[in-house]
């Protein structure tokens, strides 16, 4: 399979701060993979998923995406990829329906093509109900889902998701990561970061463990849980590699 | 353009669902005008109406002081009081009167106050006509400036300056004409003929002619020196709104989707840039509205525009971008609705003080006078007035349209700048 995203030394210092949030990281993602970006908190997951969604700029290295990079093709990859931030990235005063119509108009998919999305996601994510109503009224899962759907209208080719399941139930969980592997079997790559590993560890098929802004491991997860010719728990392999210490960060 | 459409109609929605907002955007705006207009025009030509209590305590029995009172009684302005419950009012009355709030002004005409000015102006006119025709009188000493009567006017500390001094030059004036007949009389006495003065009228009459009655226009009344004040005062609060508008979208995670989208900045800015644009225009016809049925109806003077409306809604619309251009700086660097809001009204009202809203610029101190030059709101203003009060064709308004497009651009240039700054991280 082709790499679809490509990323070579790339780092990353955030201004007042005297660490290295990134630290000259690589990695590489083949095309319909599912990528687990795993790490302790200020490891430097979302600030590899901001630079490769082309919110921030990295200081050193370079990357592509589809052979594709931000400073000659930002609008042709904006338009490929898909963003699900960990924040509800809506608007809570207007409608689910608004919301997903406003989204997606600015992925230009025309009117008939786009309320068909609209209907069909909403239909798989079990909110048909509430589709007219304001988000401001929704539980933290259905916003969650309604978070997910209007970042996936436009049928992207790579998925990036920070942190997608965070703080929601687990009928919403289900749903939402059945929506995953949903658009992964149509062919979407999705990367995805997240604490929660036993979910990470059943839903990658691949997983990129990282700690002080550098990868410390990575391959397809049946792999990396294999250690010292034993199976253990993503869990288990993610305290050997980056250790009990706590990860406080200002 | 079909991104654009999108972004303006999600704008659209959002305004709608925003009741306190959409409130502060067209309901205060009219609130205010018809309330200021009202009082304003009450003062302004209702005055007469209203008699203003005074108090005057009378020390004096002579002619003099009877011609004052019934002079300022006939004013009609005031509503002259000298006894209570029967009795003459006193000056130690009077004072408590006035101390206790109850009384605004008082009036103490001291003891033999007609005597004195009759003897002081009769010797006087006597000493002048000895000069004129040398006879064997003496001169006749005259009482020393430490000896004048004087009349002593009592005010409410929480009295204004400015009302005040106005009642004081108008008591002032009475008193002088008053004093004046007592000279003529002297004369007449003194020469022993009946001498007609210039008649009863004065010598130098005052006309006071608008510029444009020239071109057959109208004197302007009330509305239409508020009107554009207060038209101008509603725009420039669309700050507001479009602040929070701005600071929300950024505290919602909105803003990150925002910068993921194959969307540019300029289309996003121009979207909101169109919206609120519109909202200021709908401000400036619903003023209008107000100006031309609602305020006849409710017996005030009303506004006409007649030949006026385009080049009105010219200035209306500069002046709104400067607003918007000035929205989107506050908003772009404010990070809270705690500092968008209470910033974004407190810069209006000062802006439309500096800007000559309230207060004439040329009665402001130099250094306000030269930050008026500079305020958006000053351009706006002489914008409206060229139009309404001046009647000056388009060209003439070029200048300030210019200056209101400048501060819109300025601003822009310096959100964006700052954004992209901020987006370094």
């Amino acid at each position: 399979m082709d790499n679809i995203i490509e990323v070579k030394g790339i780092s990353k210092k955030y201004k007042g701060t005297d660490f290295m949030a990134l630290d000259g990281l690589s990695l590489s993602v083949k095309k319909g993979e599912i990528l687990g970006l795993l790490g302790p908190n200020g490891a430097g997951k979302t600030t590899l998923i901001s630079i490769l969604t082309g919110l921030i700029k990295p200081n050193n290295g370079s990357f592509t995406i589809d052979g594709l990079n931000f400073s000659k093709n930002s609008n042709k990859l904006k338009q490929i990829i898909g963003a699900v931030p960990q924040e509800y990235a809506l608007y809570p005063k207007l409608t689910a329906r608004e919301n997903l119509e406003f989204f997606g108009s600015m992925y230009g998919i025309k009117k008939e093509e786009l309320a068909k999305k609209i209907e069909e996601g909403i239909s798989k994510m079990g909110l048909e109900k509430f589709i007219n109503r304001r988000i401001d009224t929704f539980s933290g899962g259905m916003k969650r889902r309604i978070n997910l759907l209007a970042g996936v209208l436009h049928s992207p080719k790579i998925l990036f998701l920070d942190e997608p399941t965070v703080g929601v139930d687990v009928q919403s969980k289900h749903a939402i990561i059945n929506f995953l592997n949903h658009l992964n079997k149509e062919g979407t790559t999705i990367i995805y970061s997240s604490h929660l590993l036993s979910e990470a560890q059943s839903f990658c098929t691949n997983v990129a463990i990282i700690d002080n802004g550098k990868i410390k491991v990575q391959g397809p997860t049946q792999e990396v849980l294999i250690k010292d010719g034993k199976v253990k728990t993503l869990e288990e392999i993610f305290i050997d590699t980056t250790g009990k210490e706590l990860r406080d960060h200002v | 353009m079909f991104k654009i459409f999108h972004a303006i109609l999600k704008e659209l929605r959002l305004l709608k669902r925003d009741i306190v907002g959409f409130a502060i955007i067209f309901l205060m705006p009219v609130v205010l005008i018809i309330t200021i207009t009202s009082i304003q025009n009450s003062v302004e030509e209702g005055q007469n109406n209203i008699q203003l209590p005074i108090l005057l305590a009378n020390n004096d029995d002579g002619e003099l002081s009877s011609n004052i009172i019934s002079d300022l009684k006939s004013n009609g302005n005031y509503q002259i009081i000298t006894s209570l419950e029967d009795k003459k009012l006193t000056e130690e009355q009077g004072r408590a009167l006035i101390k206790s709030g109850d009384y605004k002004i008082l009036i103490v005409i001291p003891e033999s106050f007609s005597e004195f000015i009759d003897e002081q102006t009769n010797k006087q006119v006597e000493n002048l006509l000895n000069q004129v025709m040398p006879s064997e009188n003496e001169t006749v000493p005259l009482a020393s400036s430490e000896k004048a009567k004087e009349v002593k006017i009592y005010f409410d500390p929480a009295l204004r300056e400015s009302f005040t001094s106005n009642i004081k030059r108008s008591i002032e004036g009475m008193v002088s004409e008053l004093e004046k007949n007592t000279i003529y009389k002297s004369f007449e006495k003194e020469l022993g003929a009946n001498i007609d003065f210039f008649g009863s009228e004065n010598l130098i009459k005052f006309t006071e002619t608008s510029i444009n009655l020239d071109k057959g226009g109208v004197k302007p009344n009330a509305v239409e020196h508020n009107l554009p004040s207060w038209t101008l005062f509603a725009i420039f609060f669309i700050v507001i709104p479009l602040s929070i508008n701005l600071v929300k979208e950024k505290n919602q995670g909105t803003y990150i989707r925002l910068r993921t989208l194959p969307i540019s900045k300029f289309q996003l800015m121009m979207s909101k840039i169109i919206v609120y644009l519109v909202v200021c225009m709908i401000q400036f016809f619903l003023m209008l509205l107000v100006g031309i049925y609602l305020f006849p109806a409710m017996g005030l003077p009303n506004l006409n525009i007649d030949g006026k409306l385009f080049n009105m809604s010219i200035v209306a619309l500069f002046a709104g971008l400067a607003a918007i251009g000035f929205g989107v700086l506050i908003g772009t660097i404010a990070k809270t609705h705690e500092q968008a809001a209470p910033f974004g009204a407190t810069s209006v009202v000062i802006l439309a003080a500096v800007g000559g809203l309230w207060f004439p610029v040329f009665a402001m101190p130099e250094s306000m006078q030269m930050m008026a030059k500079i305020s958006p709101m000053n351009w706006g203003l002489e914008g409206f007035y060229d139009v309404l009060l001046r009647d000056v064709g388009l060209f003439a308004l070029v200048p300030n349209l210019l200056l209101l497009l400048t501060f819109f651009i300025i601003n822009i240039t310096i959100a964006v700048a700052y954004e992209k700054k901020t987006n370094q991280v």
